[in-house]
């Protein structure tokens, strides 16, 4: 089988550190060719050109060739997603974004459009979908194991680890910890339970992106949802925690954590991942966070060669976005308790628009 | 309004810092970090944040250009400490910024200090622990900077800096949780706290008040004992102060492997450490490994077959804290600073246990 033509655009930190080395392994299993970068900072696309000589890298997308049938994958900055998802779709390209699609939900749905009409393939970069605890989870809920959902509580984060290249990743216009973890944790809760009813939510939003966020949600059939996302808090402890008429049940919201299921009047079950999977790149890794991509890659090459359908398209992920775009939108202050009641106040007074 | 340089924003006294300049209208903030992910603490704010790394004089006087006052509160390991004094000073001369506020620590006295320390005590020549050694180093090479350069400099020596984000909260509450907190002898040592948004008002007076070049021991009045400052967070976690049993004190260990560990930990090794090839580090790492560990401990008789938990055991900076029986004087901070502590106790007993609960450390308040 010919390896599929790759465009990789976006060198910086995520280009860099997670997508480079996972093409590099699917360049040399000759499942993909790199043949495009783009990256405007020069040492950022020099870098990762390192590592495929024989790829064009570039500075801008309007650089590329105009027509090409090559799978591009935005891993950009999230701001300049719609306008680049756009171009390169009417250009004939498919495409890969990655998370946040898109910062609204109308870029989104342009970007939906764009695809429909270029009659090309656009898949959501929300690689949590293909973590196997994700994917017993979903199993389970769907067959009804652990009864009937009533009650779930996420907690996302902690001290911010990630490598980021720039402080523009901290700009408000790319939505702060919300977009950031959000998108996955509320990508999963609507893959899972569909749109929720009705949403409030919380940030500590002082004039600057928001680093704390309380989302609470409730869905016509009763389930309540409260989700707690942070980017400065060194011992949150983060997991998923789900309340069932049966029990419940909890998973530590790793790539290798397992999911554990607790019946009432019982003890804990240990739920064992799928030890295969549709999309296994490596049985030896399955559970590891590179694998996770790998398998996002063989899921979105297989839909390409029409051999299975895209686990997370972009049309899936509007529910979620529209979401977030609302918890974003009619966010209310955080009250942050050890402050004193004129920091309390000034916080709240910059917190407004 | 004066504008304010602070390396090392993002810590727990850092970002409390912040917040209280920032907030509370005292200061514009210029927060310095060393790398951009470390700027995610405080983006919930809109500042002038810049990235440079302490041992670079060069890019950190950028950084501090147009800054009146530099507080550095930047910590590390014990190398780093030493290593970024110099070039911080020198960085801040070369910006123009008139004084720098260097947050030093009261364990330059030791953990445990002698009855009648005080700021003019002489310092141990010999420090248990790599920081505080690496602390009074500091200390001397910024005062020797001071005696040439021109940059103002105060020194602050807080004890226990405690409150929201900080480890002297959140792990007892943590060890109380898993029952697994113990007392030493019965929590009746003498602590030396200061509830950071004190720390915060003595660093903001120390920037204004006639004090170039003097050193400040600073302290709050309450509580007195550990278990007293323990007791709300262990409760918080589940447990009955009263009920706490007693943990083991941390014993040094004997033998060749413990030598090697007091090398180890050695100013100069430390120092020298950087410039030691890895091979080199490798090689002894493996001799090291090599050397006889002595023996593990036996289990205490009578606890496999009670059924009682194991008791917990202290580390050796905790050990040598709850040994401490001397009360640090805060007196020159009250006088020639004209500091006193406005947040008492109770009130910051009761923030700090709102953090804990917008942490989710703690279940939400009825």
């Amino acid at each position: 089988m010919k390896p599929c033509p790759l465009e990789l655009i976006g060198c910086g930190a995520l280009g860099e550190q997670v997508y480079a080395p996972v093409l590099a392994h699917l360049e040399r299993t000759g499942r993909v060719k790199v043949t495009g970068l783009v990256e405007p900072a020069e040492a950022r696309r020099r870098k990762v050109a390192q590592i495929f000589p024989a790829a064009r890298a570039v500075a801008r997308i309007e650089e590329l060739p105009a027509n090409s049938e090559a799978l591009a994958v935005i891993a950009s900055p999230p701001g300049v997603h719609a306008a680049q998802a756009c171009a390169l779709l009417a250009g004939g390209r498919h495409v890969l974004c990655e998370k946040p699609l898109a910062m609204t939900v109308a870029e989104a749905e342009a970007m939906v459009a764009a695809a429909q009409q270029a009659h090309r393939l656009l898949a959501a970069g929300m690689m949590r979908r293909f973590y196997l605890p994700t994917q017993a989870l979903r199993e389970n809920l769907l067959a009804g194991t652990f009864g009937e959902p009533q009650q779930i509580e996420v907690v996302e984060g902690g001290k911010f680890g990630w490598g980021a290249a720039s402080p523009k990743f901290f700009e408000p216009a790319n939505g702060g910890v919300l977009f950031d973890l959000g998108s996955h944790a509320l990508d999963l809760l609507c893959h899972w339970f569909g749109a929720p009813a009705a949403t409030e939510s919380w940030n500590d939003a002082s004039g600057g992106a928001n680093t704390n966020c309380v989302l609470t949600a409730q869905w016509p059939a009763g389930l309540r949802a409260r989700v707690r996302l942070s980017w400065d808090t060194a011992n949150l402890p983060s997991g998923w925690r789900l309340k069932t008429s049966r029990g419940e049940c909890r998973w530590n919201g790793h790539a290798d954590g397992v999911v554990a299921f607790r019946p009432h009047g019982g003890g804990w079950w240990l739920q064992a991942a799928p030890q295969t999977s549709p999309f296994a790149a490596d049985p030896k890794n399955l559970s590891s966070w590179p694998a996770t991509f790998v398998r996002q890659f063989e899921n979105v090459l297989g839909a390409l060669a029409g051999r299975n359908s895209l686990l997370a398209p972009a049309a899936e992920v509007l529910p979620s976005l529209r979401w977030l775009e609302s918890a974003q939108r009619h966010a209310q202050p955080l009250l942050q308790p050890w402050l004193s009641a004129t920091e309390q106040d000034r916080a709240i007074a910059l917190a407004k628009p | 309004m004066k504008k304010v340089a602070v390396l090392g924003a993002t810590g727990f006294v850092g970002v409390r810092l912040v917040e209280m300049f920032h907030l509370g209208g005292r200061a514009e903030v210029r927060p310095i970090v060393h790398r951009p992910a470390s700027l995610a603490a405080l983006a919930r704010f809109q500042l002038d944040a810049r990235v440079a790394q302490p041992t670079d004089a060069a890019a950190l006087a950028e950084a501090l250009n147009g800054c009146d006052t530099l507080v550095h509160l930047a910590t590390a390991d014990a190398g780093i400490i030493r290593e970024m004094t110099t070039p911080v000073y020198e960085a801040a001369a070369r910006a123009g910024v008139r004084r720098m506020i260097f947050t030093s620590s009261a364990s330059v006295h030791g953990q445990a200090p002698a009855p009648g320390t005080t700021e003019k005590s002489p310092l141990p020549h010999r420090h248990l622990f790599p920081y505080n050694a690496a602390k009074a180093e500091a200390e001397r090479r910024l005062l020797a900077a001071r005696s040439r350069g021109s940059v103002e400099l105060v020194i602050l020596r807080p004890g226990v800096v405690w409150g929201p984000r900080s480890r002297w909260v959140v792990e007892p509450l943590q060890a109380a949780q898993a029952g697994t907190f113990g007392w030493l002898d019965g929590g009746r040592g003498i602590i030396n706290p200061i509830y950071v948004d004190n720390l915060v008002d003595a660093i903001d007076r120390a920037g204004e008040a006639t004090v170039d070049g003097e050193i400040f021991l600073l302290n709050d009045p309450a509580p007195g004992t550990w278990r007293e400052f323990l007791t709300p967070w262990i409760e918080a976690g589940g447990m009955k102060a009263d009920a706490v049993p007693d943990a083991l004190a941390y014993v040094p260990p004997r033998g060749l492997s413990a030598k090697f560990e007091r090398i180890r930990v050695h100013p100069l090794t430390q120092r020298l450490a950087p410039k030691i090839p890895d091979v080199f580090k490798r090689m002894v790492k493996a001799m090291a490994g090599a050397l006889p560990k002595p023996p593990a401990l036996e289990p205490l008789a009578g606890l496999e077959t009670t059924g009682s938990p194991a008791p917990a055991m202290l580390s050796h900076e905790l050990t040598e804290l709850q040994r401490c029986a001397w009360r640090l004087p805060a007196e020159a901070a009250t006088t020639r600073l004209g500091w006193s502590p406005r947040v008492d106790w109770p009130t910051a007993v009761e923030r700090t246990l709102g953090w804990l609960r917008f942490a989710d450390l703690l279940p939400p308040k009825n």
